[in-house]
């Protein structure tokens, strides 16, 4: 099929295309809705882990040597870790693996009816504890480096700040919210005084996943119908039908949330915005992000419509490392850490940060 | 001849319409009239909720049947068993000194430098 612009074209050859596209769009439309969804977080990995909602993968090294210090990715809470491993040549820790990093993922299965009552204390003071353990005692080094993803970001500074002595070398961060009040719409859904959280989360236990979901997709309202019309557009391009077959499965492949959790989230940082104006506390314990004083790097996307700039951005100044570094790419809340936009972008600045901080 | 070519014409009103529809649908929704009626429909969906699992809680008593907080109490004991039958598992393996054999995994070396320290040093 011609890839030529198609407004240098004369009007038969456009003719012809679009002719063509139009008959590849009816054969491979058939073939899109009777295919299986492509195998997505394949790379063989190890599962040191599997307690209730926490899993901890190892993924197998793919070089004879790698850096002495381990890296640990922690997801967000309402996602599964296949974003960071979506197929080869498009995966984050096949990226990883390659350029010689030893790579373990803490991820998320939805948690069952009996976990409601799982707060933030357990996921900072125990599931990233024990995960960090095993890392250690996998890895038989004194350290590692902690990258978190979103919540999964907000996750590891909680525990980073309460422990200042802990065995962590360096802590990466992408598109991680701490002024919760500029997250505008999700500020406006939980105001307090039309949602009651407490009912919610006393009715059903967890927070369901399709109110979630229904949340995040109503952040653009217009981008649902236009992803729909633009793939039948390009249904005849293989590669975009199976980028946005991809894409479309994490999307909507979401995680119920565990009840307390999510009460707690939602009264301490929604409401009160206690990380960002203080007096965040996790388990009795104060936090104070000026505890954190090794090397840090935040990543945050230009048009993130998840995790806005404003929201994100303070992070950086509030941690007190001095070996500090903010980074603002291109792309948008997903597009920053999977597809093309993350290999060409994140991927080499991760890569070229951690490089010298790993040995 | 080259001329314009209608579809590209699409596309890019699309992209608009996407745009207009993110921005205004996106204002309309930041609103405080939208937040009441979200928590109205949210409010809504838990009373439902609460009905139906009241009306399902008395259908299930008159069949003799479990609740879903009763099966939810009882997959909790399970689980709590679970995890002390693996405490009770890695305790036993200690004293009687035998160590549980991991699967092998491959240990590569952890010398690796960075790409800038070995040009340096090459």
């Amino acid at each position: 099929m011609s890839s030529a612009p198609a407004d240098t074209l004369s009007p038969v050859d456009q003719a012809r295309i679009a002719f063509e596209r139009a008959l590849q769009r009816n054969i491979k439309g058939l073939g899109y809705f009777a295919s299986p969804a492509p195998v997505l977080g394949a790379t063989p990995k190890d599962v040191l882990i599997s307690r209730g909602t926490m899993q901890l993968y190892h993924y197998r090294p793919l070089t004879d040597e790698v850096y002495r210090v381990p890296l640990l990715l922690v997801m967000a809470t309402t996602n599964r870790g296949y974003i960071f491993d979506m197929v080869p040549g498009q995966s984050l820790v096949e990226f990883l693996l390659r350029a010689g990093y030893d790579v373990f993922m803490l991820d998320w299965t939805a948690p069952g009816p009996h976990e409601s009552k799982l707060g933030l204390a357990d996921y900072v003071l125990d599931f990233l504890p024990t995960a960090i353990d095993r890392v250690l005692e996998e890895t038989g080094e004194p350290d590692f480096t902690l990258v978190g993803y979103c919540f999964g970001g907000v996750l590891s500074t909680l525990w980073a700040a309460l422990h200042p002595d802990g065995p962590m070398a360096n802590i990466v961060c992408f598109t991680t919210p701490i002024n919760f009040k500029a997250m505008e719409m999700f500020q406006t859904w939980s105001d307090r005084r039309f949602f009651d959280v407490d009912r919610l989360v006393d009715t059903f236990g967890n927070c369901p996943a399709d109110m979630l979901y229904t949340a995040f997709d109503l952040l653009r309202p217009g981008a649902r119908i236009a992803g729909n019309i633009r793939l039948f557009d390009n249904m005849w391009n293989d590669e975009f039908t199976k980028s946005f077959r991809m894409f479309e499965r994490w999307t909507s492949d979401m995680l119920p949330l565990a009840g307390e959790y999510f009460r707690e989230t939602t009264k301490k940082l929604m409401w009160e915005n206690q990380l960002y104006e203080g007096g965040m506390e996790v388990g009795g314990r104060t936090v104070d992000l000026r505890n954190i004083t090794a090397p840090f790097l935040h990543v945050t996307a230009e048009h993130d419509h998840i995790v806005p700039p404003a929201a994100s951005a303070p992070l950086i100044e509030m941690v007190g490392s001095t070996d500090k570094e903010a980074v603002v790419l291109k792309g948008g809340h997903v597009s920053l850490v999977a597809g093309g936009n993350a290999v060409r972008r994140l991927w080499p600045k991760l890569d070229d940060w951690l490089q010298e901080r790993s040995t | 001849m080259a001329t314009p070519d209608p579809a590209a014409l699409f596309r890019e009103m699309l992209a608009q319409w996407e745009r207009v529809a993110n921005q205004v649908g996106g204002e309309m929704m930041k609103s405080g009239e939208f937040g009441a009626v979200m928590g109205t429909a949210t409010s809504a969906t838990v009373r439902m909720q609460e009905a139906g699992r009241e009306a399902m809680g008395r259908a299930l008593a008159a069949a003799n049947m479990p609740s879903r907080s009763e099966v939810a109490e009882l997959t909790a004991r399970v689980a709590a068993m679970d995890d002390r039958l693996a405490r009770i598992e890695a305790l036993l393996t200690k004293v009687a000194g035998v160590e549980s054999k991991p699967p092998a995994r491959p240990k590569p070396q952890r010398t690796r430098k960075p790409k800038s320290a070995k040009s340096t040093a090459g």
